[in-house]
């Protein structure tokens, strides 16, 4: 047996009791520690952690404005808001989705494309989030689905302000449409993500006045859990609505160039010469914007983009032509401004032009030509020799300057955004773009409106606005007054623009009565629409050339693929003495401008007679 | 060794007040700081798990069944507690053994054991187990602890410790193996030993940090810089410091706290409830919990240092400490001091299993403070 150290129960009870006290103090230390960082936290850096807690729980949340309506002058509605009602379902409030799904089907017909869409969401979700299932639902849907509200937990009925164009595809190409906000927008404006809308102006009227249309998104601050529920409504500004839009298009107006128009790849541009209101604006074929409202198919959006006719193409803004014989009475009138010609003076028109010391053959469109010509004949006509000559002494400085003076080569300056501003080549403009000089042919021409000229309708029947005031220059416009949302109208200010013409009467009545006379008098390229007009009018015809004809050969449609055709063109303004309208009419690879325009003419004079 | 206060079994027979708690195997100062903790945490309960009725009454049953636990335990003799300590740690042993071989896996860790009807943690056995089957193993050798006997101390403790913490679960090791090592450190080590004992400690860290499981040396370095990870990993410690740190010094109030209510803090009803309570009651309410603990703590050492017998005051010694190691774990986690361990409050958080082990280790400090008297009467 070993030696066992004997063990003293007092010595070891003192040292237990040590040791024990050493235990207490080093619990107190730490515990200690433990209240210095409560401190710490809950006093020394109290107002950041409340500042934490608070944006943990606190979101804003935007309310959008009710979008401004548009509406024409006698205050008839052409763009509003409808409710329109959406299937949700809730996930969490389901008892069984599946189940909840099937009693649904029995209701509402359900596509599968819908559904995957539907299932597509639910995964990006919170269960607690309303998942749009079926969207434009009739109102004998909803009231199926709300009257059997207990067999379908979960299922809601969501009602949405949605845009809508009344009169559709009439109105198209003035209006626009409002769409979906897509990542191009996003990244445009950022705010957008938050501003708790779901669709903006594009196009037309709805991009260009997108800001005053919009209104101004109202808040809501919510308090929230940290699964983003909302727990309670802490705060509220209300939106401010967007502003309407009176708009001085003339709705029967429209309806009659529509009317006319259909069926032809065409535009037309009325406006008041006086004041630039644009009374009817058409480009055909159109579309039904609803359709990019509401979200179209992926299909009948790529027919609408794809289609040859290409009917979102704006033609009347942005289809830019050459302004062919429509320009010759301005160019005329530049002329005589310039003194290069006197009215008395004639011509002999062999049928073709030439150059000295060149053998090209400058060609009439009347083969052997007009005989003799003077400044009136000419435009009656629509002489092309005659022209050929007066560019060549013109020049093409004067002559650019001249048409720039009718508003070619500039945007007009219209309340929309897709404006183009169309071509008014000069030495400068061919140096910079194509380092080549500029030949002499070019200028001649461009004295009948072909070559580089380029113009859109709009700019044309600016133009004939110009020609019809005798050099008064307005600004083309749409919106003539804008409401608030306290319901104050205020007329929308277009101030005119800088005169740049003469305002030598004798210049502007030979070149009015030339322009009567091509409508009124049987030389006239026009006379065939002279026994429609209720009043004497003033116009202008027009052929483009698409397709180049051999020096040798003579231009027939029927040989000539369709869509090389000749476009026709035709500017007019009326009544001859006081004008209350100017027009300009183009239409793609057909003849016949001058007939689409008469009926036009003739609605509206006999309607408004002077 | 004629104490007047302690009388002999016989004279207590009139049933004075006193007499009948001391009958009951009541301690009063203990018994009534464990109440007012119990009624803080039903009532912290009652906020954080959204007024759910249900669960507080489960909670209350809970803290019933665990009173009457304690009260149980406490009416064992010491000398059944001699004798049923190595059975206690070799069931123990054998169970953890079983947990390896075939425990059910919950939440990616095997801790479970499915007995039928309940579902079994040998693990807490072990908070208890380890602890006493070391006192019992020291008590008679001599204090400072020669190298040969603080071997097989350590071994004690070390073995099931490390079976504990392959489930893994490595707080309840760490518990078991703090229990463990308490014990020996009461009984006094030679200070050679001590100092390169913390010095081979501090060599094995690196070690032990690559023996770790993926998940737990995330959260040590998320306590180190949980912003690191707002949504993930450092999202619990964000989440509480915001909790703590808005209450301020008098608290949200009861209830008001946003960031358990609105459901921003994880665990709200367990592990995270010190976050929970010190929204609504701020610093003043935190220090005054803390003071509860440290009142339990205090009377607990007390009652320890009293007895007289060396397995009595190491395992008493060791139960408290290992209480407050509890506590401080915990609280330093929420505090975002500690890295999150999944250990529990005692007796504020929702739960059973650990608040049963808890109880039953009060009911052996009862027990043995009230045998100990016998013994010195002896």
């Amino acid at each position: 047996m070993k030696y066992k150290k004997l063990i003293d129960p007092k010595q070891t009870t003192k040292a237990f009791k040590k040791r024990v006290l050493l235990a207490f103090v080093c619990v107190l230390l730490l515990l200690g520690a433990l209240v210095a960082r409560l401190f710490y936290l809950t006093v020394l850096e109290h107002d950041k952690y409340v500042t934490l807690s608070y944006n943990n729980q606190v979101r804003v949340v935007a309310i959008p404005a009710p979008r401004g309506l548009i509406l024409d002058k006698q205050g008839q509605v052409l763009s509003n808001n409808l409710p329109t009602f959406n299937l949700e379902i809730i996930k969490e409030h389901t008892k069984n989705l599946k189940e909840t799904l099937d009693n649904l089907r029995k209701r509402v017909p359900i596509s599968a494309k819908e559904e995957a869409a539907f299932y597509k969401e639910l995964k990006q979700h919170r269960p607690y989030d309303g998942i749009p299932l079926k969207a434009h639902l009739t109102p004998e849907q909803v009231a199926l689905i709300e009257s059997d509200k207990f067999l379908l937990p979960g299922v809601t009925v969501q009602s949405r302000f949605e845009r809508n164009y009344p009169h559709g595809a009439l109105l198209a190409h003035v209006i626009g449409y409002v769409g979906k906000i897509n990542e191009e927008d996003l990244r445009k404006d950022e705010s957008l993500s938050t501003s708790g809308l779901q669709s903006i102006g594009k196009t037309g009227l709805e991009g260009h006045y997108e800001m005053a249309l919009r209104g101004k998104a109202g808040f809501q601050e919510v308090e929230t859990d940290a699964h983003g529920r909302v727990v309670r409504v802490l705060s509220r500004t209300p939106p401010i609505p967007g502003k309407h839009l009176y708009l001085s298009i003339d709705l029967e107006l429209q309806k009659k160039v529509y009317q006319t128009l259909e069926g032809h790849r065409a535009a037309v541009v009325v406006m008041s010469p006086q004041s630039g209101e644009v009374l009817a604006l058409v480009s055909t074929p159109s579309f039904d914007p609803n359709g990019f409202a509401r979200g179209q198919s992926k299909d009948s959006y790529d027919y609408l983009r794809n289609a040859p006719s290409r009917p979102l193409f704006n033609r009347a803004l942005q289809g830019q032509y050459p302004p062919a014989s429509t320009v010759k009475p301005i160019v005329a009138f530049t002329a005589l401004e310039a003194n290069t010609i006197t009215p008395q003076r004639t011509i002999y028109d062999p049928g073709y032009y030439q150059l000295p010391r060149s053998t090209h053959h400058y060609r009439d469109w009347k083969k052997g030509g007009h005989g003799s010509v003077n400044l009136e004949k000419a435009i009656v006509e629509s002489c092309d020799t005659y022209f050929y000559q007066v560019a060549e002494r013109l020049g093409i400085t004067r002559l650019s300057q001249g048409l720039k003076k009718f508003g070619y080569g500039a945007k007009t300056g219209i309340d929309m955004s897709e404006e183009l501003p169309g071509l008014v080549p000069d030495l400068e403009w061919k140096k910079r773009t194509s380092h080549q000089p500029w030949y002499p042919g070019e200028t001649i021409i461009t004295g009948i409106g072909q070559g580089y000229t380029l113009v859109t309708p709009l700019q044309m029947a600016t133009a004939a606005a110009r020609l019809a005031n005798q050099g008064e220059a307005v600004i083309p416009h749409l919106v003539v007054a804008v409401e608030d949302d306290q319901g104050v109208i205020a007329p929308s200010a277009w101030p005119k623009a800088a005169r740049t013409l003469s305002e030598d009467p004798d210049i502007w009545e030979r070149i009015h009565e030339a322009m009567r006379k091509v409508v009124h008098a049987p030389n006239g390229t026009a006379y065939r629409i002279s026994k429609l007009m209720p009043d004497e009018i003033a116009g202008k015809t027009g052929t483009a050339q698409v397709f180049t004809v051999g020096q040798n050969e003579k231009y027939e449609a029927r040989n000539v693929a369709a869509h090389l055709r000749d476009h026709t063109l035709f500017i007019g303004f009326g009544p001859i003495e006081t004008p209350t309208i100017a027009l300009s009419l183009v239409v793609e690879n057909e003849k016949g401008s001058a007939d689409l325009a008469a009926p036009i003419f003739a609605y509206y004079l006999k309607r408004e007679p002077s | 060794m004629s104490d007047a206060l302690l009388q002999p079994k016989t004279q207590r027979v009139p049933l004075g007040k006193q007499d009948l708690l001391t009958w009951l195997r009541i301690d009063p100062i203990l018994c009534t700081l464990l109440i007012v903790l119990m009624l803080l945490s039903l009532f912290t309960l009652w906020s954080a798990g959204s007024e759910d009725p249900g669960l507080v009454m489960r909670q209350s049953i809970r803290f019933g069944l665990a009173f009457l636990v304690m009260l149980m335990v406490a009416r064992i003799s010491h000398a059944r507690w001699l004798r049923i300590t190595p059975w206690l740690y070799g069931i123990g042993f054998v169970l953890l053994i079983l947990v390896m071989l075939m425990g059910v896996v919950s939440k990616g860790a095997q801790r479970w054991l499915d007995l039928g009807v309940v579902r079994f943690q040998p693990s807490e056995i072990m908070k208890l187990g380890v602890p006493m089957m070391v006192a019992l193993y020291l008590r008679d050798k001599e204090s400072p602890l020669r190298l040969f006997p603080l071997c097989i101390a350590c071994l004690i403790t070390l073995i099931p410790m490390l079976l504990i913490a392959k489930q893994p679960d490595l707080g309840t090791a760490v518990v078991v193996g703090v229990a463990g090592a308490i014990v020996i450190l009461l009984k006094g080590i030679p200070k050679k030993i001590l100092v390169l004992g913390m010095l081979a400690f501090a060599a094995m860290l690196p070690i032990f940090w690559h023996v770790l499981h993926d998940y737990q040396r995330q959260r040590i370095l998320m306590m180190l810089d949980p912003e690191s990870d707002p949504l993930g990993r450092g999202y619990h410690i964000i989440q509480s410091k915001i909790a703590v740190g808005s209450g301020g010094l008098w608290g949200k109030g009861w209830q008001m706290g946003t960031q358990s209510n609105l459901e921003f803090l994880p665990e709200r009803t367990t592990d995270f409830i010190f976050a929970v309570y010190s929204e609504e009651m701020g610093f003043v309410g935190a220090v005054a919990l803390i003071l509860i603990y440290l009142g339990i703590i205090a009377r607990g050492l007390y009652m320890s240092a009293q007895m007289k017998d060396e397995f009595s005051r190491l395992l008493c010694g060791s139960l408290i400490l290992s209480f407050f190691v509890y506590l401080f774990v915990n609280m330093g986690m929420v505090v975002g001091i500690l890295p999150v361990v999944g250990l529990p409050l005692p007796f504020m958080s929702y739960g059973g299993t650990s608040l049963v082990t808890l109880m039953a280790g009060f009911g052996i400090l009862i027990s043995l403070s009230y045998h100990s008297s016998y013994l010195r009467k002896a």
